[in-house]
């Protein structure tokens, strides 16, 4: 079934490619989309992405998410020709990227940019990185740990050096 | 549910983004874990967040007396700032840069004082040029190392140039130059000019190598050449006739100038710089005019728009209107009010700074180490006790590489590459001798140093004698492997400090560094060190003892060697060679190449203990059977051709100083390796518990580094050395008493390194 459906081909897309995801998921998408992912598009290269593309370190819906990502980006190249299209897609794409990553929380967004990262989708992983980025303003220290799950491991006399060596950024 | 942990490179990714008109952001981000702390003072972080953007400006100062603006200083973002000193609350704000603002303590003139805005340290009341009266001048701040091409990712707070110039009533022009390093001005310049421009506190610099003074009201800018010290006079275009801003075009040192004509039109202007001679005949050349009435909105010009100061970098003028204050970026054309009104005459802008966790590297200077030759002779003083005159004799090795000369000093700033060379060292009280070390040290590798002492005082002494004046210092190395891998070393050295200053802060001020005698421990990589270890001492390092931090020591047969990049290319191919086959000949042998008469392995079982011992007391027999033996010097090839040389050395040298040491003769081996250690237990008296045999093999296994920077880096210790971070932009993001690096670094921490971690110490040491 896998190699039939690497064979078939739609109207604009060419050759369809399987990704699987690490839970057993299967997504169909064509080459152009799945090529902005550099690792696959590395892969097509080599010609092995005949029985579908196994990647083990990517959950089902986290897939789905980039699947859906890809293919609303897919279309950026195909209508670079035309002007008119093109500004106004790139209003829906810009729409549906903030729309994206603002509804996230916290554990899905990380995931998303470990698989923006492994699957090497440079403006996926940007624009993922820059949310996380712009969560972080104005928040302490404690925030940014319980944001990243992170263990403080400064002892407290470290951390008063530091928070009076810098007064200036700390309001409390 | 928690968030899956990050990469080092995706938490890169992230702090990278951290928004850049908020460096508060990144202060406390610097406080959240020392794995972030690290990230964020890498330097290579730190270049490529300023890459992505110009440090953002931050506010402005100016020098309005004016009820709206009580404060000097006027923020543009959400900045807390502390006020200035008192005394300096009417201090004219003259010049403002990388971080650090000039202020003239009014009322008495060229009272220049150097102020750190956002610490609200005041960093240096500067002594008063020795210059006549001058009746108009301004003054700049410049980094010191500007000239060096600083890329000023932290000079604030280092070393620091104040420029001033100025006229007198005869249109005598002056300049003198302060450095902060000497705490002087320089003689001061003087020149005629045609004109006395009516100067007017205003305009930095456009580059470090200009320093102009521009009047207010178009009549002249001043040039100061700070390289031969020449004043000049240079002509704005002549169709100004009203105030402009003196700007940097292209980073590239063409001065440029910006001024509003007809009331709307902002124009830049370039200088052609090859027509100034300082005949004060410039070529001045309009390159771009803004129309600014689409961009400022509401303009009655009831008042004319005046631009009032430049933001280098970020290309960004301000500009005063009867609506306020605006600044306009000159690449996106983005206007931003930072000021509802204020009739300023000239401000100066403050921008962000980062400061990365190297600024060891700057800041000092000199080698604080004494040369080769004295490495060695101190060696050799020591061993023999310090009762004894030091012997004026270079160490073997040296006199063998004939060609190069051992008493060159160091050279400084070049830690990129550091070559270990061993020099042996047998201290009495330990009965052993350690060494290790290092060729090329720099300012860094010894600030470094300087670095983690405090927290590095936790070890004892060995003597107490030593303790009063002496402290324990680690000395991070790190070495590379053919195959790319960095090892990082960390050596334990007794440092003495000047006898003249005692603090520790000033120890490596004009030290003596003297290698540890009897407490040097190494962590590194098994595979490195063992094979370092056969290479290194051909004559005793067939056995290693492995040691966990709280076990005794165990021992252990090494059979592998690795070529390493740093030591002499030739001598360690050769050795490995030989050891290699020696290796194949008999592979229970460990590293046979060290001796031809190594006993099976077997017999040093549960015996290793003493077995040790017996070896190392032998050394010496052992030499003297290499240089006796033909056959085996055939059968070693190059490598066993080294060794025997050494060995005849030793003995010819025995001849000659009527003096036989088994550290001498040792020395000659020592040549190749990078790091070796022996040592024997004079004070442990029981044997090990447990015998543990790490998995070496006969080649180093290649392990791909997992990070570039890591294996690039030199010094990976230095992203260890969390407690130098700071961030974007802070002041002192440094500890005063740096967070312990780990015992486990980065590098060998990754999964994908399965490098076992050795902790291999000398006996001597007590813990």
């Amino acid at each position: 079934m896998a190699a039939a459906a690497a064979e078939a081909t739609t109207d604009g897309g060419g050759k369809m490619i399987i990704l699987i995801s690490a839970d057993g998921k299967r997504f169909e998408v064509t080459e152009a989309v799945a090529s902005q992912s550099q690792l696959i598009s590395n892969m097509i290269e080599d010609d092995c992405t005949e029985n579908g593309v196994r990647l083990p370190n990517v959950d089902g819906d986290i897939l789905t998410m980039v699947v859906d990502y890809c293919n609303m980006h897919a279309g950026d190249a195909a209508a670079a020709g035309d002007t008119m299209k093109a500004s106004s897609t790139e209003e829906e794409l810009k729409k549906f990227d903030a729309e994206l990553v603002q509804a996230l929380e916290n554990p899905v967004l990380f995931k998303l940019i470990l698989a923006a990262n492994f699957l090497n989708i440079k403006s996926l992983l940007d624009m993922t990185c820059q949310r996380v980025a712009d969560m972080m303003s104005g928040k302490t220290p404690e925030q940014m740990r319980e944001t990243f799950s992170i263990e403080n491991d400064f002892t407290p006399e470290e951390e008063a050096a530091i928070r009076q060596e810098n007064a200036w950024a700390f309001d409390d | 549910m928690n968030p899956p942990e990050l990469m080092d490179d995706l938490v890169d990714e992230i702090l990278l983004r951290l928004p850049p008109d908020e460096p508060a952001c990144l202060a406390r981000a610097s406080a959240v874990c020392k794995r972030w702390r690290r990230l964020l003072s890498d330097r290579a972080f730190l270049l490529r967040r300023r890459r992505r953007a110009p440090p953002p400006l931050l506010g402005f100062l100016h020098n309005l007396d004016d009820a709206d603006h009580p404060d000097r200083f006027v923020p543009t973002t959400a900045l807390p700032i502390p006020p200035p000193p008192p005394e300096l609350h009417c201090g004219m704000a003259l010049d403002c840069r990388h971080g650090c603002a000039l202020l003239d303590a009014y009322p008495s003139r060229i009272d220049l004082v150097v102020w750190h805005p956002m610490t609200g340290h005041l960093l240096r009341r500067l002594p008063r040029p020795d210059v006549p009266y001058l009746f108009y001048y301004n003054a700049a701040v410049l980094c010191a190392a500007a000239a060096a091409g600083c890329d000023h990712l932290d000079c604030h707070e280092g070393p620091f140039r104040v420029v001033v110039v100025g006229t007198e009533e005869d249109n005598e022009a002056w300049a003198t130059v302060y450095s902060s390093e000497s705490d002087e001005w320089s003689p001061p310049t003087s020149a005629r000019l045609a004109r006395g421009p009516e100067f007017c506190v205003e305009g930095p610099p456009p580059s470090s190598e200009i320093r102009s003074t521009s009047p207010s009201f178009g009549i002249g800018v001043v040039k100061f050449d700070m390289k031969r010290h020449r004043l000049s006079l240079i002509d704005p275009p002549a169709e100004l006739d009203d105030g402009f801003v003196l700007m940097p075009l292209d980073n590239d040192g063409v001065l440029g100038l910006a001024a509003v004509e007809d009331h709307s039109l902002l124009s830049v202007w370039s200088m052609d710089v090859s027509l100034d001679h300082g005949h004060g005949v410039a070529n001045w050349e309009k390159c771009r005019v803004i129309e600014l009435d689409s961009l400022l909105p509401n303009l009655d010009h009831s008042t004319p728009v005046l631009p009032i100061g430049f933001v280098e970098g970020a290309n960004i003028i301000f500009l005063r209107t009867d609506a306020g204050v605006f600044t306009l970026e000159l690449r996106s054309m983005r206007v931003t009010k930072v000021c509802k009104n204020g009739f300023f005459y000239a401000v100066v802008p403050y921008t962000s700074f980062y400061i990365p966790g190297v600024h060891l590297q700057q800041q000092h200077s000199g080698p604080q180490i004494s040369n080769g030759r004295a490495w060695g002779s101190q060696a050799a003083n020591m061993r023999r006790g310090s009762s004894e005159q030091p012997r004026e004799r270079a160490p073997l090795h040296q006199q063998r590489r004939a060609g190069r000369p051992v008493n060159s000093q160091r050279p400084t700033g070049d830690m990129v590459r550091s070559s270990g060379r061993a020099s042996r060292l047998a201290s009495q009280d330990c009965s052993v001798l350690t060494h290790v070390l290092v060729d090329h040290y720099s300012d860094r590798c010894t600030c470094r140093v300087k670095a983690v002492t405090s927290t590095a005082m936790n070890r004892e002494p060995v003597s107490s004698s030593l303790k009063s004046r002496s402290i324990w210092t680690p000395m991070i190395q790190a070495t590379s492997t053919l195959s790319g891998t960095c090892n990082p070393i960390m050596i334990w050295q007794f440092v003495q400090p000047d006898e003249s200053r005692t603090t520790t802060g000033s120890v490596l001020g004009e030290t003596t560094l003297i290698v540890c005698m009897g407490c040097t421990f190494l962590f590194l990589s098994a595979k490195m060190m063992a094979p370092a270890c056969s290479a290194a001492l051909p004559t005793m390092g067939r056995r290693m003892m492995l040691m966990k931090l709280t076990e005794r020591p165990h021992d252990c047969e090494v059979g592998s060697m690795v070529p390493t990049t740093y030591s002499e290319r030739t001598e360690m191919t050769a050795v490995m060679r030989a050891s290699q086959k020696s290796a194949l000949a008999n592979p229970s042998a460990g590293s046979s190449s060290s001796s031809p008469a190594s006993p099976p392995s077997t017999s040093c079982g549960s015996n290793s203990w003493r077995c040790l011992e017996e070896e190392v007391g032998d050394v010496g027999r052992q030499h003297d059977e290499a240089a006796g033996a033909g056959e085996v010097e055939g059968r070693r090839g190059r490598g066993g051709g080294d060794g025997v040389l050494a060995g005849g050395d030793g003995v010819a040298e025995e001849e000659r100083g009527g003096v036989a040491e088994d550290g001498e003769e040792e020395e000659g081996g020592a040549d190749v390796g990078l790091v070796a250690v022996g040592w024997r237990a004079p004070r442990l008296t029981t044997p090990p518990q447990k015998r543990e045999v790490p998995r070496t093999r006969r080649r180093l296994e290649r392990t791909e580094p997992s990070r570039e920077h890591l294996t690039t880096s030199i010094f990976p210790l230095s992203s260890a050395n969390s407690a130098m971070i700071s961030s974007v932009a802070f002041p002192h993001v440094a500890f005063s008493s740096p967070p312990t690096a780990p015992h486990a670094y980065t590098i060998i921490n990754t999964p994908q390194q399965q490098v076992q971690l050795l902790h291999i110490q000398c006996l001597g040491c007590v813990w």
